[in-house]
């Protein structure tokens, strides 16, 4: 707790205090503003274009990706020939960092050399290529879709957890009492995996509004506010465009209070529709009737291909099963995985053939050499090690702190124990991005900077907050009847937690571990401040990659493969414990 | 469901604002310029008759609030920590290519076996993050005693940085090219050391040309327009036209200087000047009316969007750089082009961008003993040169010009470097300008925006402080 304190809070405060600064162009400080930063900041004509922008990217990015996550995961539920392979193909987006991503989707969305281009050339759907990431008219909607492909996966892995949570038997009950799939689905489904979809909404609505790279990596250096939203816009401010630290300060600032402000009422409309059915709730239960009636009615239309059709045709189905699920598996497989294709035959063609046009799909040369070369261009051995050391040694402190905090907050009742897991749930909010002037600051102080340690605790504090909340979740699930069992037994609490309580936990365990993980590996705007010491050999490997994209240039060829081989170990992690990683992502939803 | 409601007309305001302010722009922009550009006004610019032409720059309109003067008198009090001469410094530089930080680290390891005791701690940042670190950086008064940057007068007008002339040796501080030197001062004092400098020019296709029938390249924009129509003809792009966020305050340099325009008359701020907006105009006139571009000239970047295609011969002709053969080299294009003067209109003279970046030293008690010897060792001939040729840069120094001459890479530059006019880089509010030009400029292609307004809001940024 008093790590949060320390690590995120006071930066936030340090945030609200240089807002309120005179700020000259350099970063230099020069005395007391008021609100002048702020006043700044309301007369830029760019902000009502930017406000919209940030309500149609959350709307639009968390809706789509939640309807599309929904039908996924109730396919993935389905157990058919080569499921596993889809599950595995959907963690590759998931685990690769985002950055990566956005590089590699930026280069598809090129005009004259842009595979995206070539494709639906190809197809015949257009003529000519289109500037997909440059031209102001569609510069925007290609970074939505874009946010919508990168954000399904988790989407889809929450509410997949959620799906299995719900017991079998409830169905067959359904189904004597006369429901057909589409009741079923609207009447068990949908109220019983209510509480992932909550989760699943929160946590991919912080994600979304505070997913930086997706837009800086794709449009960031476009001309003019067309796909800017209120994240982009304050870097822009601060260090691009106005040069005005006060004023991007600012902006995060009311950032933060207009997610905090979103997610709060959210909470409470959700708590309240417990007891009484809030005006949320009541919409909800509107929505999703209607939306079921109309998946209901036209068939295969809905997003749910393989249940639709399983009722529109009910003789044919059952001989069409084996045959279509794996091919809607294929397919499905293939869409998430075809960027990762992209990059990695890219990582295989030469410097002019990344920019032939029209864009090539295989490699005509196959260029061995950029694999074997890659380390000789960067320390990879290095970066490696660093990156590992540092994603290890945080998740070991995540989990040896948010463990018995989380313990203790679900097994004891002190006062205000929902206002702190609300709290907890807000240090969420903040965006490292935001924070970071501060946290090098207090880095500073404590003398901590290109020091491991330092790196991990900054890390670790990040995390904590999610970690707990689903630790949380967990302990408060277990039966304290056990627990008094083993009491009796005379086990004490040291080994009553390590024999008894982590066993059962474990899934929650595992999805705490994968996820810190995750985010510590991929973590580049903290790192790249305060840990980044080339000469001690002090580098991550996202810090290190970036060394590939010059002033005038950009190795490519390098970049994917460097790329490739940092999500390596990743998604080997999470081909290793995935079966146990489904059970425990809901498991801590908001009680 | 209030809230949802709210929610909703919220966005259908602010994207209902959006179409009106739109639309008032467009409807702006028309009664701005007078008439919408067509073929006739187009074909006016570069004959010499519009409007304008013929007029001097008129003065600004915008106040000139000068930032000097507010900071000059704010001396940022340092960290007076131990006044011990300290034997380990640090060195932040930005990442030119994939091998700056190769360079850095091997020069370091080599300075400390020749200065035992002495440590140089090397960090390289990649361009898109060094402004944002360098600015964290000054934030927490955590500064570098080497800073290699595209600037160095705002930090200079803060007194955060040592004049450098003392710091190196006389041999070194006389051999740089004087137009750089000059370049590299604030207020009367040097704090730059010139460290690399690239220079521009026209870049042809010659295969094209010849393809085409033309015989020579343009020296004026008619001439250009004329080669590019042909160009496009045969289904080229005629000009290579990069006005994106990465590099458009050269394009824009190049353009501007060349119609005989400034960034400033004396010392008061002319970006909107009259003779700009006709250059922003005839820009659009190459994109909408003569349609020689490529497409969305307002949003492609330099290397990626310009350069790359040139190299595949796809392009006719671009404003090509110094530093754009080794780019080419490692691309293994072959393109067969020839480097030629920038085109010019309205009868200006003859010049080319010079670009410099620096070397700065902040003032941090005790450093200038280490930081001394190590910009001295770094400007001994051999390892200057090698830098110059590993990065693929032009010198700034006399002798290192003399060593190159006889490089085929550099020999055609070299020669460019006394006509080299030079951003107003050592003018404190220089950075916002470029920073807002960088962030804008390309939207004043964007049909319906009236360029002057884009023009406007950069004079506005240059002459506005953060505090007014």
């Amino acid at each position: 707790m008093l790590l949060i304190i320390a690590v995120i809070t006071l930066p936030a405060l340090q945030m609200v205090w240089t807002s309120l600064q005179l700020t000259d162009e350099t970063g230099v400080s020069h005395g007391f503003a008021g609100l002048a930063n702020y006043q700044r900041l309301f007369a830029e004509p760019a902000l009502a274009g930017v406000l919209s922008n940030t309500v149609v990217w959350v709307l639009l990015v968390v809706g789509v990706s939640i309807v599309a996550a929904l039908g996924l995961a109730q396919f993935l539920n389905k157990r058919f020939f080569g499921r596993r392979l889809v599950r595995w193909a959907l963690i590759v987006p998931w685990a690769a960092s985002l950055v990566m991503t956005s590089t590699v989707w930026r280069y598809m969305l090129e005009g004259g050399n842009g595979i995206v281009n070539r494709f639906l050339m190809d197809l015949g759907l257009i003529s000519t290529p289109i500037g997909w990431y440059q031209d102001p008219r569609y510069a925007f909607w290609s970074v939505v879709a874009v946010g919508i492909v990168v954000t399904i996966p988790f989407t889809t892995y929450v509410l997949l957890a959620g799906l299995q949570a719900i017991d079998p038997q409830v169905y067959e009950a359904g189904k004597m009492d006369g429901a057909g799939p589409w009741k079923a689905y609207r009447y068990i489904t949908l109220p019983l995996l209510r509480p992932s979809l909550v989760i699943a909404t929160i946590l991919v609505t912080i994600y979304v509004f505070n997913s930086f790279p997706v837009i800086w990596v794709i449009t960031g250096s476009n001309p003019g506010n067309f796909s800017d939203t209120t994240l982009t816009w304050a870097y822009k401010i601060a260090f691009r465009e106005q040069l005005n630290t006060g004023e991007g300060a600012a902006l995060s600032v009311i950032n933060v209070l207009i997610l905090v402000v979103v997610i709060l009422l959210y909470l409470r409309a959700v708590d309240g529709d417990r007891e009484r059915q809030s005006w949320l709730g009541r919409t909800w239960a509107a929505l999703t009737g209607r939306l079921s009636e109309r998946w209901g009615r036209s068939g295969s239309a809905g997003p749910v291909p393989a249940a639709a059709s399983g009722r529109v045709r009910p003789r044919v189905w059952p001989r069409l099963r084996p045959v279509v699920l794996p091919l809607a598996g294929l397919l499905i497989a293939a869409f998430f995985l075809a960027p990762y294709a992209v990059m990695f035959l890219g990582s295989f063609k030469d410097g002019a053939e990344l920019y032939a046009v029209p864009a090539t799909y295989l490699p005509q040369n196959w260029e061995w050499s950029n694999w074997i070369d890659v380390w000789e261009v960067l320390p990879l051995g290095m970066l490696l090690r660093n990156s590992l050391i540092i994603a290890v040694a945080s998740t070991a402190l995540v989990l040896l702190i948010a463990v018995p905090a989380a313990y203790y907050t679900a097994r004891n009742r002190f006062a205000g124990r929902t206002t702190f897991m609300k709290l907890v749930l807000i240090t969420q909010v903040l965006a490292p991005v935001a924070l970071v002037v501060g946290i090098y600051q207090e880095v500073v102080y404590v003398d901590g900077v290109n020091q491991y340690w330092a790196i991990v605790v900054v890390n670790a504090a990040f995390n904590l907050a999610f970690v707990t909340w689903i630790m949380n979740g967990q302990f408060a699930g277990v039966d304290v009847a056990i627990e008094e069992a083993a009491m009796m037994e005379g086990l004490g609490p040291v080994r009553r937690m390590l024999r008894i309580m982590l066993p059962v936990v474990r899934p929650g365990l595992v999805t705490a571990l994968v996820f810190t993980f995750i985010q510590v590996w991929n973590e580049f705007v903290i790192s790249l401040t305060v840990f980044n010491d080339p000469t001690n050999d002090r580098v991550t490997l996202p810090v290190g990659i970036q060394q590939l994209v010059g002033l005038n240039e950009t190795n490519y060829q390098y970049l994917f493969v460097a790329s490739l081989i940092a999500t390596v170990p990743v998604v080997a992690l999470f081909i290793a414990v995935e079966r146990h990683l489904v059970g425990g992502l809901t498991a801590g939803s908001v009680k | 469901m209030k809230v949802r409601r709210r929610v909703q007309l919220f966005s259908l305001i602010s994207v209902a604002g959006l179409v009106a302010t739109g639309c008032a722009a467009g409807g702006g922009g028309s009664s701005a310029s007078g008439t919408t550009l067509d073929q006739e006004r187009c074909d006016q610019i570069t004959s010499g008759t519009a409007a304008g032409a013929t007029t001097s720059l008129k003065q600004p309109s915008g106040g000139d609030q000068s930032l000097r003067v507010q900071q000059a008198s704010l001396k940022t009090e340092l960290p007076r920590a131990t006044v011990g001469s300290k034997k380990t410094i640090s060195f932040v530089g930005g990442a030119y290519t994939g091998t700056t930080e190769a360079y850095w680290k091997d020069l370091a390891g080599k300075f400390e076996a020749a200065n035992p005791g002495y440590k140089v701690n090397i960090r390289i940042i990649d361009w898109n993050n060094i402004d944002q670190q360098v600015s964290t950086m000054i934030q927490t008064k955590q500064y570098p005693d080497i800073l290699n940057q595209n600037k160095f007068s705002g930090w200079a007008a803060n007194g955060l940085l040592q004049p450098v002339d003392s710091m190196v040796s006389p041999s070194v501080g006389n051999d740089f090219i004087p137009s750089f030197k000059q370049n590299s001062y604030y207020q009367g004092s040097q704090y730059g050391l010139p460290l690399i400098a690239s220079t521009r020019a026209l870049f042809y296709n010659k295969d094209i040309f010849a393809k085409v029938g033309i015989e020579k390249p343009p020296a004026t924009w008619a001439e250009l327009v004329a080669a590019a129509k042909k160009i496009k003809e045969a289904g080229y792009t005629g000009y290579g036209l990069p006005l994106g966020g990465e590099e458009n305050q050269g394009e824009w340099s190049l353009w501007m200087w060349s119609n005989g325009g400034e960034w400033k008359s004396g010392d008061t701020w002319g970006v909107n000047s009259e003779r700009n907006v006709q250059t922003l105009n005839f820009l659009n006139c190459l994109t909408h009316v003569y349609k020689v571009t490529q497409p969305n000239p307002g949003q492609t970047n330099r290397t990626d969007g310009v350069f790359r295609p040139f190299a595949n011969g796809q392009t006719g002709m671009i404003m090509g750089a110094s530093f754009a053969p080794s780019l080419f080299k490692q691309w293994n294009a072959n393109v067969n082009y020839g480097v030629a003067p920038i085109p010019l209109n309205n009868g200006t003279k003859p010049f080319t961008l010079g670009v410099q970046d620096y070397l700065v030293s902040f003032k941090n008690p005790g450093n200038t003993e280490a930081v001394s010897k190590f910009l001295n060792f770094f400007y001994q001939s051999d390892n200057y040169v090698r830098f110059l040729t590993s990065q693929g840069f032009l010198p700034t120094t006399q002798s290192a010009s003399t060593a190159l001459k006889s490089d085929p890479n550099f020999a055609p530059y070299l020669d460019l470097l006394p006509i080299a006019k030079f951003y107003p880089s050592t003018d404190p509010a220089f950075p916002k300008a470029q920073g807002t030009l960088e962030a804008q400029l390309g939207t004043a292609l964007t049909p319906g925006v009236d360029p002057k307004s884009v023009l406007d809001q950069i004079q506005a940024a240059a002459t506005q402080g953060n505090g007014g």
